[in-house]
């Protein structure tokens, strides 16, 4: 069988593929291992390449992908091809940053938005309550808007 | 359009799955993700020296991924070969991209994530590969992590990175060369970490 491997094909498998028969190409795996078996020029050769091999595996092996990222790598349910919002999701960096900044813009709106609408909507409630009751000058009870302002005003120094 | 004209001449675990959420089935895409997931990020990660950035690169894979299943032409490669090609090519899309915004493998690596659980020695052994690796032209770190880590067969490596199995192994023994001699100063201690 070593018949059918040259010194210089078993190197250049070696050279290619490293020491570990498992990575050498499957056509030529039997003849390269006879070889290396009757040769003693192979063995200097697979040392090299062990040493390289084993300085390679003492790079850790990568975590799998967790839920997240698995969620992530789905498509949105939205239509069987339609992806706009998952499209403009990676070209805002992916979830990863998108998302962060989308809840930060979230509760910047709301603090802003709230702050702003109750005032003017203090204002625009206020005057509405004092033109109905000035119109209208029934003595119903105020509602849950109206008993808010009434408080707002009374609180007011 | 899908059209099986004749049976490819590989077996493709994907295909089934490929041919089904081509026509919009979820749950189909969801057991291609479940295939093939690991194996992306794996590659990614090595890649690029950062969880985080494979992470992202793996996400935009499936993107396209899912608008690739009504257009897959089965019998060309594998549906995974195909995967690892769009994965590598993103991620020498930031290699490169790394470079021209001047920030430079070298910090990004030596802040990459590190089991926990890895000791100090095995650590600083473990980055002085990656950094070896870092250092290896794109292709070349590209055929190094698909034949010795991910142990894809030549023909699915040379597949993968769309060239002939000669060519492969003229880029496998090169890029060994060179993390060679980027180790060679570093053997002894080397040695001496791991024993």
């Amino acid at each position: 069988m070593s018949a059918l491997m040259s010194l210089e094909r078993f190197a250049v498998i070696v050279d290619a593929y490293g020491a570990d028969p498992r990575r050498w190409p499957a056509a030529e795996r039997d003849a390269a291992q006879s070889f290396a078996a009757a040769d003693a020029r192979a063995a200097v050769l697979l040392a090299e390449a062990l040493a390289l091999d084993a300085s390679l595996d003492a790079l850790p092996i990568p975590e799998p992908a967790g839920a997240v990222l698995r969620r992530a790598a789905m498509p949105l349910p939205v239509t069987a091809h339609s992806s706009r919002w998952q499209e403009l999701l990676v070209l805002l960096g992916g979830w990863r940053l998108a998302l962060p900044a989308m809840a930060v813009a979230l509760i910047v709106g709301i603090n802003v938005g709230s702050h702003a609408d109750l005032s003017n909507w203090s204002a625009d409630a206020a005057s509405q309550t004092q033109a109905a009751s000035a119109s209208s000058n029934t003595l119903a009870a105020p509602g849950f808007a109206e008993s808010l302002m009434l408080d707002l005003e009374s609180s007011t120094p | 359009m899908m059209a099986l004209l004749s049976p490819p001449a590989f077996d493709d675990a994907d295909l089934a799955d490929v041919v089904l959420a081509g026509a919009g089935d979820r749950l189909a895409f969801a057991r291609i993700v479940g295939r093939n997931i690991d194996a992306l990020i794996r590659f990614a990660e090595r890649m690029l020296g950062s969880r985080a950035e494979a992470e992202d690169v793996v996400q935009d894979v499936f993107l396209r991924a899912w608008k690739q299943t009504a257009n897959w032409r089965s019998g060309e490669a594998r549906f995974s070969t195909w995967l690892h090609r769009v994965a590598m090519s993103r991620c020498i899309d930031r290699v490169r991209g790394r470079r021209e915004t001047s920030l430079d493998d070298i910090s990004l690596l030596a802040s990459s994530d590190m089991p926990p659980d890895h000791g100090l020695q095995q650590q600083s052994v473990a980055l002085r590969v990656q950094l070896a690796l870092a250092g290896l032209a794109e292709r070349q770190r590209a055929a190094v992590i698909l034949c010795h880590y991910e142990e894809m067969t030549n023909i699915e490596a040379a597949a993968t990175l769309e060239i002939s199995v000669d060519a492969l192994e003229s880029l496998l023994a090169r890029g060994r060369r060179a993390l060679r001699a980027a180790l060679l100063p570093e053997r002894q201690s080397l040695i001496g970490d791991l024993t």
